[in-house]
């Protein structure tokens, strides 16, 4: 009798479960509805009649603008500000929209877009495309998907490496910009770079900041100093656009918020910059010192290379001086120059000194002069005394380049033991820069 | 028994009841999007494809991005558009019209991969090396790193841009020749003449070692029928004199795996011997006189 109640219970969930109802949920089938987003993102990129002003951010890290113009036969035409030829020479390639498995952008035959995606190559040829690991790239991406979008922006992700990308219609003279060759990232690099002094500082609305910005990283650094005196930071990627650079991160002042550098121009009377920054001018001029001085900065990166296998700090470019890199000349003049190398006291089994040289691969050696261990070091000030000589491990260099080396005039030990001593700024956790003190004029770049 | 039957009035009830009958209407299948495939607005480069090789020769040749076509994990890009058809255009010369000089276009167009895809860099393995070209099922080549494709003429052309031709060729001929043992397999006495030393461990030697046991490339120690058609590709690309010189520079003494240098002549004169017959029994093509159409319109490109 209890299988009975069983029975009606599953006749009447069997015949009530399901509900004819024909009406599906949505008016149009799910390919229809798709074909018609593809033809609306479409129409929306090749409607822009500006075309669009776009940053990429890879997700191997920075930030690079573009320029796209899309027309309706799939051909796109872009700049780009990877370098200073991809951002004046207006280029065409394919694009194509296409359900994968969101609606989605490729841009399918090679462009600036794919420079940032490249591999690089070393196996056949030699190719080094973006300056990314082979194989990798800065791990960006050309086929996107729709994330986001409004009239004015679209919001694009990368399929593969998950890279974002911002699309912002552009305005006419924008366009103009982009478009007739104009958009020259080297204008606000030569600008800046006609400041000769290490240490830079920003003074805006009776506020003054000390900038640092990093060309191959494209980085943005301000320091400057609270109530208490104490150094703060703010650091930002940014990318070159129609009238300087913009910032990914804006830069809140507390007072103002700063998301770019616009119109900077040489004031050769001042000696300094100018700079718009929203409505209100400012000055961008050298300096002699930091803002403050990192006091422990000098033993702690001798220290570092000691603690770290008593090995040795690096430069490849080796002295800066005046606004010349490598004013030595020695990746000319040294023959198989790798890099100038500080090694301190026991470095190599010298236990004479400290060392400074170089190494070269003319037979795998290193020359090297060698100083007084441990070198002087007062208020965040390093100097250096010169001991000996032709410290020699391989084989010997010419005379010439010798003379680079430990020569008493225009050679590395001049340059290290320069009567005023060096400051020594951290830029990353094993990289510091060691600035001369009595101009800041003369730097070298120490990694390890 | 009551039950049963009790079960099969329910199951028929809501079998007829339940099947929504909608009639399929094929005009809806035109929407599906990429449905037959990418559509775009077709471009000089897409005529110059479809006029110089789809309608002659029944061959397709992809240079839009589909990363459907290629392994789903590697970095890769498309290639430049400048590129496509200087590639296209040698391998015509080199492979297509070589071919047809000395076999027809019937026999042609019957056996060739019907379907290219270009992509721009090479694709790298997690080892640190690359792959520079693959092939699947007899249909389909893909062709890398054809962003640095430069031949005889182009700007910047230098000699060592040879090896980027070379190596697409040696794939284009080494996937055509499965494809004609895969039709006719040529002669059983081919698997014995260096049966023993086949081998998986292949990766771990190099060329000038493999020629040392009688093999013309590593790769064709893999396996007979790799050794088959590395054979036919490398002579085709490197010419009778290219193979005459792999052949007599085999240092004389023996090899690590216990080769003389006079078995491992005799062992490549006898494969050489093997195909050229296999090309004149099977396929009535003059093999001598192929190679030296091949690498004369190979030398046209880089010399």
């Amino acid at each position: 009798m209890k299988n009975v109640f069983g029975y009606i219970l599953l006749v009447s969930v069997i015949l009530s479960s399901c509900r004819k109802d024909d009406a599906p949920a949505f008016e149009k089938s799910a390919d229809e509805r798709l074909n018609e987003v593809l033809t609306n993102y479409q129409n929306q990129l090749t409607s822009a009649e500006n075309g669009w002003k776009a940053v990429i951010y890879p997700a191997g890290g920075g930030a690079f603008s573009f320029y796209f113009k899309f027309n309706a036969s799939n051909r796109v035409n872009m700049v780009s500000d990877f370098d200073s030829a991809s951002a004046v020479t207006l280029k065409e390639s394919s694009y194509r929209l296409k359900a994968l498995q969101q609606p989605s952008l490729v841009f399918d035959t090679y462009s600036y877009v794919h420079v940032l995606a490249d591999p690089n190559e070393n196996v056949g040829v030699k190719a080094d495309v973006n300056g990314g690991p082979v194989g990798v790239g800065l791990k960006s991406d050309f086929e996107f998907y729709f994330d986001s979008s409004s009239t004015d922006t679209i919001n694009l992700i990368g399929r593969m490496n998950g890279s974002k990308a911002v699309l912002v219609k552009a305005t006419p003279q924008e366009a103009q910009v982009f478009t007739s060759g104009a958009f020259n990232i080297n204008q606000f690099r030569s600008a800046y770079g006609r400041i000769l002094e290490y240490f830079k500082r920003l003074s805006i609305g009776g506020q003054t900041y000390e900038l640092n910005i990093n060309n191959t990283t494209r980085r943005i650094t301000f320091n400057w100093l609270d109530a208490s005196n104490n150094l703060q930071s703010f650091s930002s990627l940014f990318y070159f656009n129609t009238t300087g650079i913009g910032f990914v991160t804006p830069f809140n002042t507390g007072t103002t918020v700063i998301s770019e550098l616009r119109n900077v121009n040489w004031v050769s009377a001042s000696n300094s910059l100018t700079v718009t920054i929203g409505t209100v001018t400012g000055t961008i001029a050298g300096a002699k010192a930091p803002l403050k001085i990192d006091i422990s900065a000098p033993q702690r990166w001798r220290q570092y290379a000691i603690d770290n296998g008593n090995d040795y700090w690096y430069s490849p470019w080796g002295w800066h001086s005046n606004g010349v890199d490598d004013v030595l000349n020695l990746r000319t003049s040294i023959p198989g120059y790798n890099y100038v190398i500080y090694g301190p006291r026991g470095y190599g089994g010298w236990t004479g000194g400290d060392l400074c040289g170089v190494i070269h691969s003319a037979g795998n050696g290193a020359r090297a002069a060698s100083y007084a261990a441990p070198p002087a070091i007062a208020n965040g000030i390093i100097k250096f005394t010169w001991l000996q000589s032709n410290i020699g491990f391989g084989s010997a260099l010419p005379a010439a380049a010798n003379n680079l080396i430990y020569g008493t005039t225009n050679s590395i030990r001049a340059y290290l033991t320069d009567p005023d001593g060096f400051y020594l700024v951290q830029t990353g956790p094993s990289s510091y820069d060691m600035v001369e003190t009595a101009e800041a004029k003369t730097w070298i770049s120490w990694l390890f | 028994m009551k039950l049963i039957y009790f079960l099969l009035v329910v199951c028929t009830i809501s079998l007829s009841t339940s099947c929504k009958k909608e009639t399929l209407n094929s005009a809806d299948a035109e929407n599906i999007p990429g449905l037959g495939g990418d559509v775009w607005v077709k471009g000089p480069l897409d005529k110059w494809i479809y006029d110089n090789l789809t309608i002659p020769y029944n061959i397709d040749v992809k240079y839009k991005w589909d990363q459907f076509e290629l392994e789903l994990n590697k970095t890769l890009v498309p290639p430049k558009e400048e590129k496509v058809i200087p590639v296209m255009d040698a391998i015509r010369k080199v492979w297509i019209e070589t071919y047809i000089a000395e076999a027809g276009i019937p026999f042609f167009k019957q056996y060739t991969p019907k379907f290219f895809s270009l992509v721009g860099s090479a694709s790298y393995n997690t080892d640190g090396s690359a792959t520079l070209g693959t092939a699947e099922g007899g249909r389909k080549v893909v062709l890398y790193q054809l962003n640095y494709f430069r031949t005889k003429g182009m700007p910047g052309y230098v000699r060592s841009d040879s090896f980027l031709i070379k190596q697409m060729f040696q794939t284009i001929q080494h996937e055509f020749g499965h494809i004609l043992h895969q039709n006719t397999l040529y002669p059983p006495e081919f698997k014995r003449i260096g049966q023993k030393l086949y081998t998986s461990d292949w990766i771990n030697t190099n060329d000038a070692e493999a020629n040392s046991n009688g093999f013309v490339t590593a790769y064709s120690m893999s396996g007979p029928d790799e050794d088959f058609v590395e054979m036919i590709a490398i002579m085709l690309v490197e010419g009778k004199a290219g193979f005459d010189r792999i052949v007599n520079k085999i240092p004389a003494g023996t090899s690590a795996l216990g080769t003389t240098d006079v078995e491992a002549k005799k062992s490549l004169r006898d494969k050489e011997a093997m195909v050229v017959n296999y090309f004149k029994q099977v396929w009535s093509i003059d093999f001598y006189s192929l190679q030296a159409r091949s690498r004369s319109a190979i030398e046209a490109l880089i010399y």
